[in-house]
């Protein structure tokens, strides 16, 4: 295997390539969302970061700060992770969205609120899973979502980790989600090194 | 006197004797803090233990993120700082399972493999372990405290408490 793989280093044409796809799962997630909660969700373009994986609470606002987090596996042609971290206010508001309750006080939100953010992740993850799905023809099947409100560095940690000792770096999106108010949510996608080459390979950017 | 809390990073490992530092590691998962002290020269230190074990494609600056090289690397810090190795008690903190259980199929356990390997480096190397809060599905953040060893565990829903004091263990 190629050991830029393995340090998940990607030249300016292949970070392009993922900008799109994220563009454009990140597209039809918002519209997912949209329908669900019956009103106008707009989104901003996204992101697009390569950081090391030490770096990344840094990105969620620091490692003690409290978030929400729905994370996903991905397994098929390729095999990774897809996440999706809210703070917690903004995690309080998409709860209030979806299920018209205040959710309950913080630390950890009730099964109700578990739930919903469950959902909107699950919707989110479907979403972008089926625009790569279109646009590279590979078979990718998502597995149930798991959820964690933790610290951010232990929720980003159990993210990126989980998968395994080789990912070095992660490639992270952040979106705002944009209704009347604005919903920053920050999108992870962690493909397996060696799925990351089958990925750029299926857009066409391969090495 | 006014405390200065020194960040201890993911994969970093700091060292001190300044009697008002406080070495801290926020957010814990299922990375490790390994504090240590020797009580009869007043050292304390702090690894951030990420992995279990060196990656083949691991670099000498990467010693820090896997116990296997961040034990040694956290005695030779303390030496380097004034500390007897024969007095260095240690305890550690972390090793959760933030998306543990559930279907998610995320099965590996990072946090227990990191906990088990950095008991064992710290046995390989001869320190007395002397308290540990380890596992669960929830993060933590680590103060160790001078002049004493203090050893301090918050968590976001779950307790808050003094795990140790060090300088009081022989």
């Amino acid at each position: 295997m190629d050991m830029q793989v393995l340090s998940f280093k990607v030249n300016e044409i292949q970070a392009d390539a993922l900008k799109e796809v994220a563009n454009i799962g990140i597209g039809n997630a918002t519209s997912a969302l949209s329908e669900m909660l019956d009103r106008v969700i707009l989104v901003t373009v996204p992101r697009l970061g390569i950081v090391p994986v030490e770096r990344v609470m840094d990105q969620v606002g620091g490692a003690e700060r409290p978030v929400a987090g729905v994370c996903l596996s991905v397994e098929g042609d390729i095999n990774g992770h897809v996440a999706f971290v809210f703070e917690m206010e903004q995690a309080q508001y998409l709860i209030e969205l979806l299920t018209g309750q205040t959710p309950s006080a913080e630390p950890m939100f009730d099964d109700l609120g578990q739930s919903a953010l469950m959902e909107v992740g699950n919707i989110l993850a479907s979403a972008y899973i089926n625009a790569l799905t279109e646009m590279t023809n590979l078979s990718l099947r998502p597995s149930p979502p798991a959820f964690a409100c933790d610290m951010a560095g232990a929720v980003a940690t159990g993210i990126l980790l989980e998968i395994g000792q080789v990912v070095e770096n992660a490639l992270v999106i952040t979106v705002a989600l944009l209704d009347e108010n604005m919903v920053d949510g920050f999108f992870f996608f962690v493909p397996e090194p060696e799925s990351l080459a089958v990925l750029l390979n299926a857009l066409g950017v391969g090495e | 006197m006014t405390e200065t809390i020194i960040m201890v990073g993911m994969a970093e490992v700091k060292a001190t004797r300044s009697p008002s530092e406080t070495l801290a590691s926020l957010g814990l998962g299922s990375c490790i803090g390994v504090c240590a002290f020797d009580a009869t020269t007043r050292v304390a230190g702090l690894a951030h233990v990420v992995l279990p074990e060196t990656l083949k494609t691991g670099t000498a600056s990467e010693r820090g993120k896997f116990a296997d090289t961040a034990v040694p690397m956290l005695l030779e810090e303390m030496g380097k700082a004034g500390a007897n190795r024969l007095h260095i008690r240690a305890a550690i903190v972390g090793g959760a399972q933030i998306f543990g259980g559930g279907q998610s199929g995320l099965k590996l356990d990072i946090g227990a493999r990191n906990a088990a390997a950095v008991r064992e480096g710290l046995k390989k190397e001869n320190v007395p372990l002397v308290a540990a809060d380890v596992g669960g599905n929830y993060g933590r953040t680590v103060h160790l405290s001078l002049p004493n060893g203090r050893v301090w565990v918050k968590t976001i829903g779950h307790s808050e408490k003094e795990l140790v004091i060090l300088g009081n263990v022989r």
